[in-house]
């Protein structure tokens, strides 16, 4: 921005990343493990229309991109910051306080939701704890190595898309004429379809905490839009795969319906991915639970002044208790529904009430 | 400051430390040096002869005169005690006096240059390092004509004093890195410093690592192109390796062949080695997971081939995997404690005849036997004998975690090991460069071998202060026939 | 960091008992499985065990084990009082459905087929004219495991031969799916061979109608686009002819018409004419032949629409169809009109070759 304001709280430059890991970073933290039942809601309002719903849910996201940018721009700071700014230490803190309680139940989710995949696809006698504590004790050793290794985690976990070609398996089963006819849905459907897909699109909020990570940042507007129409591509992929080759019908009864296409992989040596698919979903979720801890651990450090190991170390054991208590389908399920709502405040009412209050305080500033 | 006789009773106390009064008309000369260090031509050549032709000579006369570059006078005991270790002769005036005037006539005695034998190589040269320090030095500068070439010398342990060169080009090596080196070097507290693998330990950002954080290479081909790529070379006397540092992860699986052979071949053979690597780590650990959990994965044409040449083994997969392999590893270390041909003898018998045994007696399936085996040689097809090390180690702890959560438990163990490397640094720099943080531009030199055309800038990682190896003309767009 | 790695290790080992371990030669395998009706609402459930013998990978045998219940789990569960290794079911790869119990209703053995994590998405399932148990006691492979020979028997009649694909997936894809019925290949036992006899249609998930081969054929050509097989004709003089299809392409329309959807379906067949020449009469020319062609195609074809129409089932996927075409489709109004609905079948013969004489 104009001014020559420098960045309030500025990195060493030693702990920042490139621009182009914006890219990365938005795309990993979108393409978690959502996407495996992500189509099923969506199909329920606007059926094989539900790819439009995608579109446009992709492209609302686009503008919250742009608008967290713009206030961050402006404001040359992470929103930990803003907030103390706008709102004072104890409301503002306050505000810290609830996004660390949403990043740590998000995290919660995606963990349970990981080990409940692995306990259906892989080993129905696993204990959730034991899965749980391995894994928390992995996610504990990556967030404390900081910032740019957890981006290199988020980086590697670009790797599961390699595990789009078992789609080949499924394409002789396509079945086209389930696209037609186009816009079969009134506007009201296609709505509540993106709205549901809300969810799924969730964790650009991220940036507004580790805005100060990047290098450039103001530069770094570009890459992370490209990572968001990245996962908008993968989405559409998702929702065409599912439509192309479920009946509605079958979707309905399917809980992963995005699972299903590993059961038909049919090679020389290996048949049947279902145990490389349901492990490989560990790529999606590294990255979603190291960058929520981070970021929930760093700002507790900055608005209580803590240890960020010591917020680090506490935050792991309240997920691992958290997760714990989380015993079966339909409490994930409760969750997820409580979580979706969270965020569609986030999205649609928090982000943009920032922005227009950063943009009242701005003229104001100026006139 | 005290008398040098005393000097010579410390040293008479060795049996190898000669001393004798050498008489000539008034002067009274004293030789004293360790007939074990001394080189008995350049003796009697220069300086006895010295000495005798000129009976009347003094001191400072005779400094003048022996026909040899290094010589000094000294009158500090422990400076001339120090020169006598290092092959010095030293002659006096008197037995009292406490001036004394120091020749070198040291003895070299070493191997001749031969060739490499950890990493051969059929094309380009056949010269290695040797344990001499000057003849190893003498192979790079020959290398490197250049007068911005710099070699730094220290002396480390407290009994070995051991030398320690360091070599970089000034205005091109960046200087942090071998502040880094040298500050490490400096620090570092020990007495026997016999090799350059322990120094390699000492001076590594992380010493607990199984990864290596400096490659280490018998070939002088080798260091003098880290050299000029802007890398820091470090040589020690008594050590037929060169260091250099910093490197990054996939240095580790460029043998210096693959820059003789055409660029196409040699990226092949590059690729094949580096597919060799995640074969050999992955191979047995799949197979226990493979077995152990998921045979519902594998195709139904090789059941019948995978469970009949294994239903009569009595083990779970993953004792049979760790017995196979700790029988590898046993020949493995056999081969390398005997002799060449027994060596070879014991790979063979051990490779046929167990391997043969072991499934005729249901000990392991001959089809473990098969992957076990390619694991094995695949395991050695990486040029740096230490990450090869490393590669059969880290086996271990996948197949472990393959046996508790099946391919789950490789895929955790796996992350772990990565978030090792992107922890790594060598000298500071990121271990996985270029690959994370992501250098599109210095992938050159990484999984591919690009033609010599684009290896016009140095690797940027290296921070070189001159990033700019050669001016890259263009060349004219050619038509048919022209 | 490296002691948190070590922790991580610790932490596996002590949790070692906690997943079971399916080592692959110390469970029992089947490739092939049977449901048949037995008395009352209760089923019998067949399964092929593979046996396999040290160090001979060609000798691979089976064991049957049948038992009678109420539920599929169930039955597992009696099964494994008579083994000495637990089931694994991961491996199956066809299942054979008894007529009888076919005609009262597979749908419930499929959920549980389709509800367990390993089972694969694309096995082959048949219909056995007859009772299932019987056809795998019968000794129908010689030097084969019975399951492979079987899937192997399905798998290349449906890609080299005349046989339209089902599997699993399909099957459940046309029973959940509205506008069409799903279909599946019909076994027969004759004396110690198997052979796939015809076609089993279904409606929802009961088998109501049968087709034979040449009917199955047909059905494959109004089907799906073809490269293979063979057609043939009488010649009107007595005698046949064949032909062999070297690619096949079928075209459906829909237009709307004054009450409902008119469906013509354009069928087009290139073909190489080999079993018709030595007895062609001079008069008979290729133009000719062809039409002979058409013409049969055109009347099996209709009836075979016709049959689907009084039957009302759907195994074309018409309703299918006209629903991609519609806004706002309805499955209720569709099969009201189903019956009357207006199909046209045009066929398109084209002889491109005469094999390698004239």
């Amino acid at each position: 921005m104009a001014g020559g304001y420098e960045l309030r709280s500025v990195q060493n430059e030693r702990l920042t990343v490139s621009p182009y890991l914006a890219l990365v970073l938005i795309h990993s933290i979108q393409f978690g493990l959502g996407y495996l039942s992500m189509s099923i809601k969506p199909v329920q309002f606007a059926g094989h229309d539900a790819w439009i719903s995608v579109l446009l849910t992709g492209i609302g996201f686009h503008i919250i991109i742009w608008m967290i940018y713009q206030l961050l721009n402006r404001n040359r700071s992470d929103i930990i910051e803003i907030h103390r700014q706008f709102f004072g230490k104890w409301v503002g803190g306050a505000l810290n306080f609830l996004f660390i309680v949403y990043f740590l139940i998000n995290s919660s989710y995606q963990l349970r939701l990981f080990i409940e995949v692995i306990q259906v696809w892989l080993f129905p006698e696993l204990e959730t704890w034991a899965l749980a504590l391995v894994l928390l004790l992995l996610i504990y050793y990556i967030v404390s190595s900081g910032f740019r290794v957890i981006l290199g985690i988020c980086t590697l976990s670009l790797a599961q898309h390699t595990l789009i070609f078992s789609m080949l398996f499924t394409a002789p089963f396509f079945h086209f004429a389930n696209l037609k006819p186009v816009l079969d849905h009134s506007l009201n459907d296609l709505v509540l379809a993106a709205k549901e897909m809300t969810f799924p699109y969730m964790g650009v909020e991220i940036l507004l905490f580790c805005y100060t990570f990047i290098k450039n940042p103001e530069k770094s507007q570009k890459w992370a839009q490209i990572g968001n129409a990245i996962t908008m591509f993968f989405y559409l992929l998702v929702i065409f795969f599912s439509i192309l080759l479920f009946k509605y019908e079958q979707l309905a009864k399917e809980i992963w319906p995005e699972f299903t296409k590993y059961k038909f992989v049919h090679m020389p040596f290996i048949e049947r991915f279902d145990f490389i698919g349901a492990t490989c979903l560990i790529f999606g979720l590294f990255p979603i639970s190291c960058l929520f801890l981070w970021a929930s651990s760093r700002t507790m450090k900055i608005t209580f002044g803590t240890r960020q190991l010591t917020a680090l170390a506490i935050f792991i054991l309240l997920v691992f208790i958290v997760v714990c208590c989380i015993p079966n389908r339909k409490t994930i399920e409760s969750v997820q529904m409580g979580l979706s709502k969270v965020g569609l405040v986030i999205v649609y009412v928090y982000i943009p009430c920032m922005y227009l209050t950063d943009l009242v305080r701005w003229k104001a500033r100026r006139a | 400051m005290s008398s040098t006789s005393r000097i010579w009773g410390e040293c008479q106390e060795s049996t190898d430390f000669v001393s004798y009064e050498h008489k000539n008309n008034d002067a009274h000369y004293f030789i004293g040096f360790f007939k074990t260090l001394v080189d008995p031509k350049a003796l009697n050549d220069h300086i006895l002869d010295c000495v005798t032709k000129n009976p009347e000579a003094s001191l400072n006369d005779l400094y003048h005169l022996i026909p040899l570059a290094e010589k000094e006078i000294s009158h500090e005991s422990n400076h001339v005690k120090n020169k006598l270790l290092q092959g010095f002769v030293a002659i006096q005036q008197g037995l009292d006096a406490n001036v004394c005037l120091l020749a070198e006539a040291a003895l070299f005695k070493g191997r001749d240059v031969s060739t490499p034998e950890i990493e051969f190589t059929v094309e380009g040269p056949k010269e290695a390092f040797v344990e001499s320090l000057g003849i190893n030095l003498y192979l790079i500068r020959k290398r490197i004509p250049y007068p911005e070439f710099r070699v730094k010398e220290l002396v480390v342990g407290s009994i070995s004093k051991s030398k320690i060169a360091i070599c970089y080009i000034e205005g091109l090596t960046n200087e942090e890195y071998l502040h880094t080196v040298r500050q490490r070097i400096e620090d570092i507290q020990f007495d026997q410093l016999s090799d350059i693998t322990l120094l390699q330990q000492m001076i590594e950002d992380n010493s607990n690592s199984v990864f290596p954080q400096t490659i280490g290479t018998e070939r002088p081909d080798y260091a003098t192109w880290a050299i000029s790529s802007g890398q820091v070379c470090v040589l020690l006397d008594g050590s037929p390796i060169a260091l250099f540092a910093p490197v990054t992860l996939g240095s580790f699986f460029i043998s210096y062949e693959d820059y003789y052979l055409p660029w196409i071949v040699g990226s092949i053979v590059r690729l094949t080695r580096m597919l060799s690597v995640v074969f050999s780590i992955f191979a047995t650990p799949l197979y226990v997971a493979m077995i152990t959990y998921h045979g519902h994965g594998i195709s139904n044409i090789y059941l019948p081939t995978l469970i009949s040449s294994r239903i009569s083994v009595p083990f779970p997969p993953v004792v049979e995997v760790l017995t196979m392999e700790l029988v590898i590893e046993l020949l493995r270390e056999a081969g390398a404690r005997l002799p060449n041909k027994i060596g070879q003898t014991i790979g063979i018998v051990g490779g046929i005849v167990l391997g043969t045994a072991a499934v005729e007696a249901s000990i392991t399936s001959n089809f473990l036997l098969i992957i076990v085996a390619l694991s094995a040689l695949a395991s050695f097809t990486t040029p740096i004998y230490r990450m090869s090390a490393t590669i059969r180690i880290l086996r271990f702890p996948f197949i472990i975690s393959a046996q508790l959560w099946g391919i789950l438990g490789i895929a955790i163990c796996g992350f772990a090991v990565i978030t090792h490397l992107l922890r790594l640094t060598s000298l500071g720099m990121p271990y996985l460069v270029p690959f994370y943080p992501f250098r599109p531009s210095d992938l050159y030199d990484s999984v591919i071998r690009a033609p010599y055309t684009n290896f016009n800038r140095r690797f940027s990682f290296f921070r070189s202060t001159n990033p700019i190896r050669f001016d890259k003309h263009k060349k004219a767009r050619k038509d048919i026939d022209e | 960091m490296k002691r948190s790695f070590l922790i991580i290790l610790a932490c596996c080992l002590l949790l070692t008992g906690c997943v079971k371990q399916q080592i692959l030669d110390r469970v029992n395998l089947f490739i092939v499985c049977a449901f048949d009706k037995a008395v009352r609402e209760q089923i019998e459930f067949t399964m092929a065990a593979t046996k396999y013998r040290s160090k001979q990978p060609g000798a691979v045998s089976n064991r049957l084990l049948s038992n009678v219940g109420e539920t599929s789990v169930g039955i597992k569960g009696l099964m494994d009082l008579q083994l000495s290794r637990p089931i694994n079911t991961g491996k199956v790869s066809v299942i054979l459905f008894g007529k009888d119990l076919a005609e009262k209703g597979i749908s419930k053995q499929l959920d549980v087929v389709s509800r367990d994590a390993q089972a694969s998405q694309v096995m082959y399932l048949a219909i056995v004219n007859g009772n299932a148990k019987e056809l795998l006691h019968a000794n129908f492979s010689s030097d084969e495991e019975k399951g492979m020979y079987l899937f192997n028997l399905l798998d290349s009649n449906v890609k080299n031969g005349s046989v339209p694909r089902q599997n699993l997936h399909e099957f459940e894809y046309a029973y959940l799916g509205k506008g069409l019925d799903p279909f599946l290949p019909l076994l027969q036992l004759q004396g110690e061979h198997v052979k796939i006899s015809g076609l089993a249609l279904f409606k929802n998930d009961k088998h109501v109608a049968s087709l034979n081969e040449k009917e199955m054929f047909i059905f494959k050509l109004l089907y799906r686009n073809l490269r293979q097989g063979t057609i043939e004709a009488d010649s009107g003089n007595g005698s046949r002819l064949a032909m062999k299809i070297v690619r096949s392409k079928v075209r459906y329309k829909v237009m709307k018409g004054i009450q409902g959807p008119r469906i013509s379906i354009n069928l087009s067949i290139k073909g190489e004419v080999i079993d018709a020449m030595q007895n062609k009469s001079p008069d008979q020319n290729l133009q000719q032949i062809r039409r002979l062609f058409e013409k049969d195609l055109t009347k099996n074809g209709m009836n075979l629409i016709h049959v689907f129409k009084t039957e009302k089932i759907d195994p074309l996927g018409l309703g299918d169809l006209v629903r991609s075409h519609t806004r706002g489709w309805k499955e209720e109004e569709w099969l009201r009109q189903y019956p009357q609905t207006n199909v046209a079948l045009d066929v398109n013969v084209e002889v491109v070759e005469t094999g390698i004489q004239k």
